[in-house]
Formats: C-alpha cells, structure tokens, sequence
C-alpha cells in the first residue's frame, strides 16, 4: 500500500490529468484529427514519421509542407517533432494539456497552461474555445473542470470544442502507433489460431500420455 | 540415402537419437516448461532480430528515425519490433520461473552444478544482451541508463577506467558507444549465449533432468538398463512441450497484438524520447527485469560497494551446489525454516523489482535495504539453515 502511494506521488500533477474518450467510430474521428491538426498544429509542429500514412496525406500532412525550425529558434526550444508525443506523454496528458489554456497577464503571450506551467506555446485555442481563467483557491487533486472556468465562449460550443480536441488527440494517439488497426485485425484470428491449437495439442497430449496415465495407476 | 550421410556426417542421426533415447523422469510437472519456452523465445529474439538488422541504422541521428519508418512503412515492421521488445521482457520472465524451478526442486545440486552454471552464466550474457539491445533506440532512457550502468564499472579497482573506456569507446556514452553496443548485442553476445546453449543442453543430457522428487532416476535400472521411473522425451515430452508452446504463444501473441508496449513495461514512455545529452530525466530508472540488481546497487549509500553488492546479487548464484547442505534436494522433502526462506527469498526479489523502478525516497531505500538482506540472507545463511533444519526422508522411487 506504502509503495502504491509512494507510486502515485510521482505522478501528481497540478490537476488531475483528463483522459479524452474516444469515438466508436475511431477511424473517422482519426480523420477529423488529421484534417484538425493540420488546420491548428501542423504550421508549427512537424509529424516526421509519417510519411505514407493515409489519415494523414489526406488531412494534409505531407513531408512536402512539413513545418522545419532552426534549432537555436525560441530560445533553443522549437516546436517539437509530435509523432510519438501521446507514446512519451501519454494521451491524457495531452489532451489536458490542450484544454489547460487560462488567461495570466504575467506570461508574455497572455495564456499560461495549468499542465505545463512557462510552457513556450501561445494558446493555440483562443479564439474557439474562449478565454479560461483559473479558479482560486487550488488543492491537489482538483480536476481539470474544477479549476478551470470559461470565462468567454469563442467560435465553438465547450462541446464542440471538446469534440474537436478528442480528435486531434485521438489522431496523435493513433500516430505514434499506425499498426494498431492491422493488430486489431489480425490479433483476433492469431489468437484464434492457436485457441484451437491449444485444445488439438491437449487432446494429442492425453492420447500420448493415456498409456503413461494407465501404467502408473497399476 | 541417409545411411550413406550418416556414415559421413552423423550429426542429425546423433541428435534424433539424443532426443529419442534421452530418459526424462515420468512426474516432470508445470515448473519444467519453462526451459523450452527459452529456446523458443530465443528462436523468436533471433529470427526477429535478423529481420530489425535489415533496416536499423546504428547512428545517433538515424537509429530512432530507422525503428520508427520501419514499423510504419515496413510491411509487418511493427510485429517484428514488438516480437522482439516483448520478447525481451518475456525472456526474462521465463528465465526467471526456470530458475526459480531450480531452488525449488534443488536442480543446482550434485551433480548438476555445471548444468546450473552454465545456466548461471547464460543469465549475466542475457542481462548483457538486453541491456546493449536497450541502447540501440538512442531514446532518452538509453542513453542515460548506458551512462549509469557504464560508470558502475569505473569503480573496478585498477582497470576500471580502461574498461569503461574500451566498452564505450569514447571518454562518455556517445554515438561511437552506440556503434559498439550494436556490434555486442548482434554479434558478440549472441553467439556466446548460442554456444552456451549447446553446453547446457549437452551438461543436461549427461546428467538428466532432476524432477519435483529431487531424486535420481538412474539409480533404479530395468534389465535393459534405462531407468524404471524414466520415460522417452520424445515423443512424450515433445508433445506436453508442444502444448505449453501452444499456451504460452497464446499470452506471448496476445500482448505483442494487443498491448504491445506492455503498460509502459516493455517499451518505456521515455524512451520514445530522443536521447538528448543536455536533459537529464527526472528519474532514470532500468528495465524491469533489472530493477533487482539496480535496486541494491541503489541500497547502499557508497557508490563503490553499491556496484560490489549489485555484481555480488547475481555471483551469488553460482555459489548455490556449494552453500545448500541439505542432505535432501526438493522442498517437497525439505523443513520448513528451507521453505520460508525460500518463500522470503521470492517476496524480497519482488520487493527489489518493485523499488527499483521506483524513484529513489526515503521509503523506496529502506524497502530496498530490508529486501537485499532477506535477498542476501536466503544465500548466505543457507549452509546454516539447511543443515539445522529437518527434512522428511524422499521415497526411493518418483511418485506422482
């Protein structure tokens, strides 16, 4: 129990991360991510691996009008490559990350993120999702929700908007692993496969064995 | 035909007699799979292996870059990476059931104690295998966890410093380390653990397998001289094997389909990072599979004796044929201050894993101390404990 909490320690947050729930219908959603990100993220960040992929030519992400930045660019940290940001962040992350925008004069674009606090990132959401500000006072283990309060309505309505992030989120997801729907695929008939292999080599198996069985039971 | 090839070579009719002749005990029970899950999960690491090597670039800038194209733009790319990271992970859990088998039924004891070393050796080539494997992403993980593990061996008296500086081939862990790790972990290592393979499995056949009993089938003979609780391994034991295969394919597969990363076990989140020398991360932790060792080493506050009891955690285990003075071989038959030791033994070896992974606090430490002496403990008191404690006398032959 001691090691659970000590466990859970690490990874607290200012908030709890949100996990984004994604449609039924991943593929389309994909796609909408794709056509999203393309419109919102993709004239800063790069997606370098893929490269053939078809969500992605066509949302189009195209190596061809792929973003590219000096790497002494914004004080040495350019927008980063987000192939694999959902592998190393984790999904959840992200997607509060990307509805953590709140209004903070102090930061020099005028959005500070409750996520990842002095993050370089002008808020990319402003004018459809609205201006944020943060609720006082804070505690631990606030959610997301909780600490945040839409102060202002942009272009979109706060389900809209949520719908809108789910996307491009759920298109990240998907591009730092584009195998998972061939997994998905094949994985059921594979696993199958050897289901009926299992019970043909347990009955092979009693068969061979039945003349052991028998001999010891004398 | 094949008559005029034996006379000449008789390589395969040597070794289909080996297998057909060779008498395995009637009672071997779930514990003795796990040896030819190893061979199969070797199959897979170098056949998968072979078909990764087609397509990764040993270079600091291309190696990520040379993974990642490959498991999208190769056909089946993703399945051979996954087969071969999962069955890194799974390796080890394997090794480590086969190895536990052998405290429990007493298979390092005379006269199976080059068998067990042998095996003993085989265990440091495969953390070695795994561990140069683990830098060839170049992800953040690997960088940094090259750079901890390499400067453990700097506190080698004398030679430390040309050691370090031999295996990384530079004054720190840079791309020309990367190169070097790739030609141990595709070249070097492998063929040692192939070798040693052979010799496991010929030490195997000379002496024979031990069982749950713990006692020697070749001391009851028929009249034609094979043992009377022995039976043939093939074709009984082929086909109990074939069915485990069967059982264990079906977990193996399933998590390289169907959660390939394995909860951030088999592949780390931070190792999708990039390894970038000016950012070291909050919390270098090792692989699961070595967070034990890494756990003691962390246990102890000097560096120096922290790297002497972390080689020492995995040493110990060669001296196990010396140190057991039971005058009985299976925990079926041994007392019960054997058995909790024993019993102690696997919640420390736990206990080490778990804390290993785990960021260095206060409580983490004392956890991992309290574990490394029951872990030392189980070894070191053994001649002590095994001789005061009482035993129940085996029956003369196997029973089921």
């Amino acid at each position: 129990m001691i090691i659970l909490i000590a466990f859970l320690c690490q990874f607290s947050n200012a908030v709890v991360l949100e996990e984004p729930t994604f449609a039924y219908d991943r593929e389309a959603q994909i796609q909408a991510g794709a056509s999203a990100f393309a419109k919102t993220c993709y004239s800063c960040h790069s997606m370098k691996y893929l490269r053939t992929d078809d969500f992605s030519l066509k949302g189009g992400i195209n190596p061809d009008n792929a973003p590219s930045w000096d790497p002494s660019s914004w004080n040495g940290h350019p927008p980063p490559d987000l192939s694999l940001i959902t592998a190393i962040k984790g999904a959840d992350y992200v997607y509060s990350y990307l509805r953590g925008y709140y209004v903070d004069e102090a930061h020099p674009s005028g959005f500070e993120n409750i996520v990842m606090p002095g993050s370089q990132m002008p808020n990319p959401f402003a004018a459809l999702q609205g201006r944020q500000s943060l609720v006082d006072p804070q505690h631990p283990d606030m959610r997301l929700f909780q600490a945040l309060k839409l102060e202002s309505r942009g272009s979109m309505s706060p389900q809209e908007f949520n719908e809108y992030v789910t996307s491009i989120v759920s298109y990240l997801d998907y591009a730092s692993d584009p195998s998972v729907f061939t997994r998905w695929r094949i994985g059921p008939f594979v696993l199958l496969f050897l289901a009926i292999m299992i019970l043909l080599m347990v009955a092979l198996d009693l068969v061979y064995w039945h003349e052991i069985h028998e001999r010891n039971r004398k | 035909m094949s008559e005029w090839f034996n006379k000449r070579l008789p390589v395969f009719h040597d070794l289909i007699e080996h297998v057909k002749h060779y008498q395995a005990p009637k009672n071997l029970n779930f514990w003795y799979f796990f040896g030819g899950f190893a061979l199969l999960l070797l199959a897979n690491q170098l056949l998968t292996g072979i078909w990764l090597l087609m397509y990764y670039t040993p270079d600091a800038d291309l190696a990520m870059q040379s993974i990642e194209l490959m498991m999208r733009e190769v056909p089946f790319g993703w399945m051979f990476r996954y087969l071969h990271a999962a069955g890194a992970s799974f390796f080890f859990i394997v090794i480590y059931m086969h190895m536990f088998r052998a405290l429990l039924y007493g298979s390092y004891s005379s006269p199976r104690e080059v068998l067990w070393w042998t095996g003993c050796i085989m265990l440091v080539l495969f953390m070695a295998e795994a561990y140069t494997g683990y830098i060839l992403p170049w992800g953040q993980m690997s960088y940094w966890a090259a750079r901890v593990i390499t400067s453990l061996f700097k506190t080698i008296p004398l030679i430390g410093d040309p050691l370090v500086l031999l295996i990384q081939g530079d004054y720190e862990v840079s791309p020309v380390t990367l190169h070097r790790f790739f030609s141990f972990h595709v070249v070097l290592v492998p063929l040692i653990i192939i070798a040693l393979v052979g010799l496991h499995t010929l030490a195997l056949h000379a002496v024979g397998s031990n069982n749950p009993d713990g006692v020697e089938i070749k001391d009851h003979l028929d009249k034609e001289g094979k043992p009377l609780d022995g039976i043939p391994f093939h074709p009984f034991y082929t086909v109990k094997d074939l069915m485990g295969a069967a059982i264990f394919l079906f977990i193996f597969l399933g998590v390289v389909f169907f959660f390939p990363r394995g909860w951030g076990l088999i592949l780390e989140p931070e190792n999708f990072e990039i390894a970038n020398y000016m950012v070291t991360p909050l919390h270098i932790k090792p692989s699961w599979y070595l967070a034990p060792y890494y756990a003691i080493l962390r246990a102890i506050p000097s560096k120096g004796l922290g790297a002497i009891a972390m080689f020492a955690s995995i040493g110990v285990f060669f001296l196990l044929p010396f140190l057991d003075r039971s005058p009985v071989k299976s925990m079926r038959y041994k007392g019960p201050i054997s058995r909790v030791a024993l019993g102690l033994f696997v919640i420390a070896f736990f206990g080490l894993l778990v804390v290993g992974t785990l960021e260095a606090t206060a409580i983490t430490v004392t956890i991992a101390r309290l574990c490394a002496c029951l872990y030392f403990g189980y070894f070191l008191l053994m001649p002590i404990y095994t001789k005061i404690d009482t035993h129940r006398k085996p029956p003369r032959r196997l029973t089921l």
